[in-house]
């Protein structure tokens, strides 16, 4: 073991105090957690159909949403942007995925799949709607557990999500703008413009959300963060701070999705396979992503690490950003907002799945390079946790 | 100021490890002894997931940390240095001026890689927070001055920039024993800011000849700094320019040859140092040489 001089802990990388890599409880059944809240809501909407009133009445949804966005943007890691910006290849690789790649396929599984002009699927320009706002809201911190999981450098990943979340400040009202209202018309997407049509949105309502909705979390991460650090140290902010208000975004998501299907479990038992229906395209996605990140990211020669954090900050979504601007625009009854909330549903099995084929790769192709450590199975030491280090 | 103890971190980065090679290079010469520090940034654990918190990637990345210690341990050792090897977990900057604080460190050699203006005032910099809080004496090393291909790797040169300030004698007088220690040519340089003294000028009319009125105080400074340093048995070059202080300083270091620049830190932080900057600030980000910095005794 590590002769080094290091701080002992309860997770210590020594064999005495040892801890398995493992998931934390609270993201590990987040699965479990969202049908759960699912199952309250119906349940409370059959109960008491009335509960629902005075939460809309007093804007708790919205309070929620805001507190949903704020601990992400509150605890984007400014320190590790210039580690994506050393190596300009590899941001290259990232960027076309994430903000060219990423948005365009997901637009075409929305229109194969709900737009109604790829027979035998009808038209459901409520689900077309959905997938486009999942699709144009780029990575979150989940990425960082899957990124780890796969053993992906955590370092690039949380420079990679810092670099995400700010540009997705300016990025996410275009890019719904160009892929769900400008584009459709002209590829003849008949019905689907009538369906828009019905729910007259227009550009400043669906900006408006997301000035709200992005713009207000991310100001208040920014205030806290110069505030917190300027009063009460770096130290307590990031070590204090940011691990106590993280699971105010499941919190608030649990309680975004319980008002949902106490608002529309009627409908959504009605049909229950839509939930189905949306999964698809959403795991297709997630799939071609991952495997068109791995497939660049060893054709320009990044290493295991790297093209691990690339992969799965592509393959992710911000799902809490597209069910905030979902509801605001169009009521947390909408097929829309039921449509964004099937991302978080279905994202731990089939990311977890990922992660698994990550780690194929890298003894497939015995994908070297990576400096992260080392993974658990490639190890020469065998069944033994110490970290491999290059002498001694 | 006796330097016997280094300290140098690494976060794994090209930057650093050039650092890393000057900083050895320093301790050669000084026979000091080495020690390498890695800190593994909790802030990246504490951001993932949910949770907020991920004990599997503070695991990985002190894991990480340690293979980067004991790698430059290593090349330390090959280098025939004395080197001790530390993993810290925590804030970079805070467990890196931390660490010095306990283990007795005499100096931290440190890369950066020059962001300034509003980039670092948002971003940070490790190396930064660490010149601005740090006990000890500070080395900061740009990338250009990592780089040792074409030059030599002794430091026979140190220059010491002053504007007659307090502040930048009190430097002189803590970093001349490191010129002493590496039997060192001593180079005083002082440069007269041509425009802070129009502007001056034309606010007061004081209708004096600029060029003699300034050079005099200056040359009895520069006098009396290199009397007391030769008297102490240093070699001594003074020299006066006039120009914008960084770009002279930075000039002179390239045309005198100079190995090493040591100066006082101003101690400024955040939106005030973005818009005002400081002259050692400059020097600091852009010199082709490490750069000495020390933090002013009052604080």
């Amino acid at each position: 073991m590590s002769d080094l001089e290091h701080q002992h802990g309860s997770d210590c990388a020594c064999p005495d105090c040892g801890d398995p890599r493992s998931m934390d409880f609270l993201d590990k059944y987040l699965t479990v957690w969202i049908f759960g809240a699912m199952a309250l809501g119906v349940g409370l909407g059959y109960i008491t159909p009335g509960v629902v009133g005075p939460i809309q009445e007093y804007y708790l949804v919205e309070i929620g949403l805001i507190a949903m966005m704020y601990p992400p943007l509150a605890k984007v890691n400014y320190g590790q942007l210039p580690r994506v910006f050393s190596a300009w290849r590899v941001l290259s690789l990232s960027l076309i995925q994430n903000w060219l790649i990423g948005p365009t396929l997901m637009f075409a599984l929305a229109v194969v799949f709900f737009s109604g002009l790829v027979p035998p699927f009808p038209a459901h320009p409520e689900y077309f709607l959905g997938l486009i706002f999942i699709g144009m809201a780029r990575c979150i911190a989940m990425v960082l557990v899957w990124n780890d999981l796969a053993d992906g450098s955590s370092e690039y990943a949380a420079g990679l999500v810092a670099f995400n979340s700010v540009f997705q400040i300016i990025t996410y009202g275009v890019y719904i703008w160009f892929f769900a209202l400008f584009l459709p018309p002209l590829l003849g997407m008949d019905a689907l413009v009538a369906g828009i049509g019905t729910f007259d949105i227009t550009v400043e309502q669906v900006f408006w959300a997301i000035a709200i909705f992005l713009g207000i979390p991310f100001a208040g991460g920014i205030l806290t963060r110069f505030g917190g650090v300027r009063t009460k140290g770096e130290e307590w902010y990031e070590e204090q701070f940011v691990p106590k208000i993280s699971p105010v975004t499941l919190i608030a998501l649990l309680f975004t999705v319980i008002v949902m299907f106490a608002t529309q479990g009627d409908n959504i038992l009605a049909q229950p396979t839509d939930v189905l229906w949306i999964a698809v395209p959403l795991t297709i996605y997630f799939v071609i992503m991952f495997l068109v990140s791995f497939a660049m990211g060893r054709g320009i020669g990044a290493d295991y690490s790297t093209t691990t954090a690339i992969g799965f900050t592509a393959a992710s979504n911000n799902f809490e950003l597209a069910i905030a601007v979902a509801v605001a625009v169009f009521g947390v009854g909408s097929g829309v907002a039921f449509a964004t909330v099937v991302g978080p549903l279905i994202e731990v099995p089939v990311l977890l799945a990922l992660v698994n084929v990550a780690i194929y790769f890298q003894q497939k192709f015995d994908w070297a390079g990576y400096e992260t450590g080392q993974l658990e199975s490639t190890k020469p030491t065998g069944e033994d946790t110490t970290p491999v280090k290059t002498n001694d | 100021m006796t330097l016997n103890t280094l300290l140098i971190p690494t976060d794994g980065s090209d930057v650093a490890q050039a650092a890393a090679r000057r900083g050895f290079d320093l301790a050669t010469q000084l026979e000091a002894n080495v020690h390498v520090l890695s800190v593994a940034d909790s802030s990246i654990a504490t951001g993932a997931g949910y949770s907020g918190d991920s004990a599997s990637i503070r695991r990985r990345l002190r894991e990480q940390a340690d293979v980067r210690a004991t790698a430059l341990r290593e090349t330390a050792t090959a280098r025939g240095l004395e080197a001790t090897a530390a993993v810290r977990e925590g804030i970079p900057a805070m467990e890196i001026v931390d660490y010095a604080d306990e283990h007795g460190i005499d100096a931290i050699v440190i890369g950066t890689v020059g962001r300034g203006g509003v980039a670092r005032a948002i971003i940070g910099s490790v190396a930064d927070k660490v010149v601005r809080t740090a006990p000890v004496p500070v080395v900061t090393v740009t990338p250009a001055a990592g780089e040792t291909a074409d030059q030599q790797t002794e430091f026979d040169s140190i220059l010491f920039p002053t504007d007659g300030s307090e502040r930048s004698t009190d430097a002189i007088d803590r970093c001349l024993a490191l010129a002493d220690a590496l039997e060192a040519t001593v180079h005083f340089l002082t440069v007269i800011d041509d425009d802070l003294a129009e502007t001056l000028e034309s606010i007061f009319d004081t209708g004096a000849d600029p060029a003699s009125e300034r050079t005099e105080p200056v040359d009895e400074h520069l006098e009396t700094l290199a009397t007391r340093a030769r008297a102490d048995g240093h070699e001594v070059v003074v020299a006066t320019t006039s120009g914008k202080p960084a770009t002279e300083i930075l000039e002179y270091t390239k045309t005198a040859g100079i190995d090493m620049v040591a100066m006082g830190t101003a101690g400024r932080s955040g939106f005030e140092r973005a818009l005002l900057g400081s002259v050692t600030d400059r020097v600091i980000r852009t010199a082709p040489v490490p750069v000495v910095t020390v933090r002013p005794n009052e604080i």
